[in-house]
């Protein structure tokens, strides 16, 4: 039932690049992108139990990483992607490093303060980030042997994110299935114990951050790459918080489940800012008001309390 | 060969003297009952044997190596595990997947790539670990919805799950009904035919009813070590208990 779920859903994402219309499309890029760092975000938080602070500064390396090849030494997009997704290990390796051994409280503030400093830098460093105003980028056209895809064409932008999204997901999907992942949730349901169980929580926690970072900047790079564009902005605080509301909203320790945050954030975000500037304010009682009826976001509320499976999907 | 010997081992919360140079050595296969009253330092002394804390003094050996102070894992590693007096257990996780992760431990550990059902061999040694300790038919339970009884036996279940050859047990029947007990002692008694058991009892009769040699605590010292029959006999340990009554 699952499997046919999955495969429904694909088909229709393959199928809805087709005929939805030019601006719900380019929402409907932006949403994929996102997913991918809601899922990332998920293995931090959903799956280890690490209340990370500091993704921003992975969504903005990722961003940069892939702009700056571009832009700098016409790099292609693809090996560009790559160098985004690249920059984001390093980054999350050096930061992993000195949070992951820190406690609960410690890791939140040392994190945000990592986004505090990057964000600091960027907007700085103008003649490299261009700060606030950021960059452009012309996208070169991605060849496989004779075929060229342009981003430029309407439906290139959202078979290419929509490709990265799905590989994505089975990775992500591939880790959290596997014993790594039995790890991460026993990680999560009792550090303590893992411990004493013989292994090493320190290294599974940074194991789990590293991927956890590497797909954030995958994201970054991926957005940026919709907007051709990058700004000193992603690594603003904002983008480490808003992976916070996709999960809780949708569903911790899941993978399907931040993606519906997403989808419904993103949806809400579209439609009614539109209509009203404090939206906000609506966005903060819609959280209260999922999370007061269901502890573990939507996707929890269909699965129900503690069901089996519930981090498998 | 599985020895645990625990040498002039001290430790000093701030002003208080926890433990006070005491010295323990448990043999291979032994059944060791560890008895005293309420803060005479039992769970402490678990604690350092078992990497928690660090001591203040003195060394431990496990197999005649030197493993003071060494973090949680290496000591688990090296075949040494615990329960806990207050029973920690992976709440949203199955009776099935707790001990699963106890058996991986010592296995793949980490491969990312396989699936978690594929490892026949651990799924097969999970399964004869909740036979041996009773809890086939609550496998697929979340550990939060047992029993407090059955979360005192899955723990046990969880320690065996690394395969140590030594298991401590802090007080395993603490807080369950009677009947309970009687099942915790009986899979304590099956288990101590095959590792070396050391087991904190707050039930004097169940302590010299089943242990071969018991150690007596009291305000961190030693005051009484051996078999059942001396220590009932010991004034010392009747004055303790009679004391506390
Ligand atoms: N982490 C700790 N910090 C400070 N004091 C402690 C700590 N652990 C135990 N103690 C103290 O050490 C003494 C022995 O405690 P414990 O080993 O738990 O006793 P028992 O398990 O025999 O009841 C008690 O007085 C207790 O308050
Ligand atoms: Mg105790």
């Amino acid at each position: 039932m699952k499997r046919g779920f999955t495969f429904l859903l694909v088909i229709s994402l393959l199928v809805l690049g087709l005929i939805l219309p030019r601006g719900a499309r380019s929402l409907m890029v932006q949403m994929m992108a996102f997913s991918i760092f809601a899922m990332a975000y998920d293995i931090s938080l959903g799956f280890t139990n690490q209340c990370s602070l500091g993704h921003s500064v992975f969504f903005g390396a990722g961003a940069y990483g892939t702009i700056l090849p571009m832009l700098h030494w016409h790099f292609g997009v693809l090996p560009s992607v790559f160098i985004g997704f690249l920059l984001g290990l390093v980054l999350a390796f050096l930061t992993g490093l000195i949070s992951v051994r820190l406690s609960e409280a410690y890791f939140v503030i040392v994190t945000a303060i990592f986004s505090a400093i990057f964000h600091l830098l960027a907007m700085d460093m103008t003649w490299l980030t261009g700060g606030d105003d950021g960059l452009s980028v012309t996208l070169p056209k991605i060849g496989f042997g004779p075929l060229k895809l342009s981003l430029y064409h309407p439906l290139g932008t959202y078979y290419f994110v929509l490709a990265f999204l799905l590989a994505g997901y089975l990775a992500l999907r591939t880790i959290v299935g596997s014993p790594l992942g039995m790890i991460f949730v026993a990680i999560r349901e009792n550090e303590k114990r893992t411990a004493f169980l013989g292994y090493n929580v320190r290294t599974y926690k940074l194991i789990a951050f590293l991927i956890s970072g590497t797909f954030t900047a995958l994201s970054g790079g991926l957005y940026a790459v919709s907007l051709r564009y990058a700004t000193a902005d992603f690594f603003s605080l904002y983008w480490s918080i808003i992976p916070i509301v996709w999960c809780l909203v949708g569903g911790l320790g899941t993978l399907i489940g931040p993606c519906i945050g997403v989808a419904l954030m993103s949806l809400f975000q579209y439609y009614v800012s539109a209509w009203w500037t404090y939206y906000l304010v609506i966005f903060g009682v819609l959280i209260l008001l999922i999370l007061r009826v269901s502890r573990r976001g939507i996707l929890g509320y269909f699965i129900g309390r503690g069901a089996r499976g519930g981090w498998r999907l | 060969m599985a020895t645990l010997k625990v040498r002039e081992v001290t430790k000093r919360f701030g002003g208080l003297v926890a433990l006070d140079r005491v010295n323990l050595s448990v043999e291979e296969r032994e059944l060791r009952g560890i008895i005293g009253p309420n803060g005479a330092g039992k769970t402490t002394l678990f604690n350092l044997i078992t990497g928690e804390l660090k001591p203040t003094g003195g060394k431990i050996f496990l197999d005649d190596e030197d493993i003071t102070g060494l973090p949680p894992h290496l000591i688990c590693q090296k075949g040494l595990s615990r329960t806990f007096q207050l029973t920690s257990i992976f709440p949203e996780l199955t009776v099935y997947e707790s001990i699963w992760v106890g058996i991986n431990s010592k296995r793949h550990r980490w491969n990312p790539f396989t699936k978690v059902k594929n490892l026949t061999d651990v799924a097969e040694r999970a399964e004869k670990i909740c036979h041996l300790i009773g809890l086939q038919e609550k496998r697929d339970e979340l550990a939060v919805n047992l029993s407090y009884g059955d979360q005192k036996i899955l723990e046990i279940g969880m320690a065996l799950s690394t395969e140590p050859s030594i298991l401590l047990l802090d007080e395993p029947t603490q807080g369950v009904s009677p009947k309970e007990a009687e099942e915790i002692i009986g899979v304590i008694q099956r288990l101590a035919k095959d590792i070396t058991v050391i087991l904190i009892e707050h039930s004097v009769d169940v302590v010299l009813q089943v242990c071969h040699k018991v150690t007596v605590l009291h305000e961190g010292r030693v005051i009484a070590e051996g078999d059942p029959a001396e220590i009932s006999k010991n004034e010392e340990v009747q004055r303790v208990y009679l004391g506390e009554a």
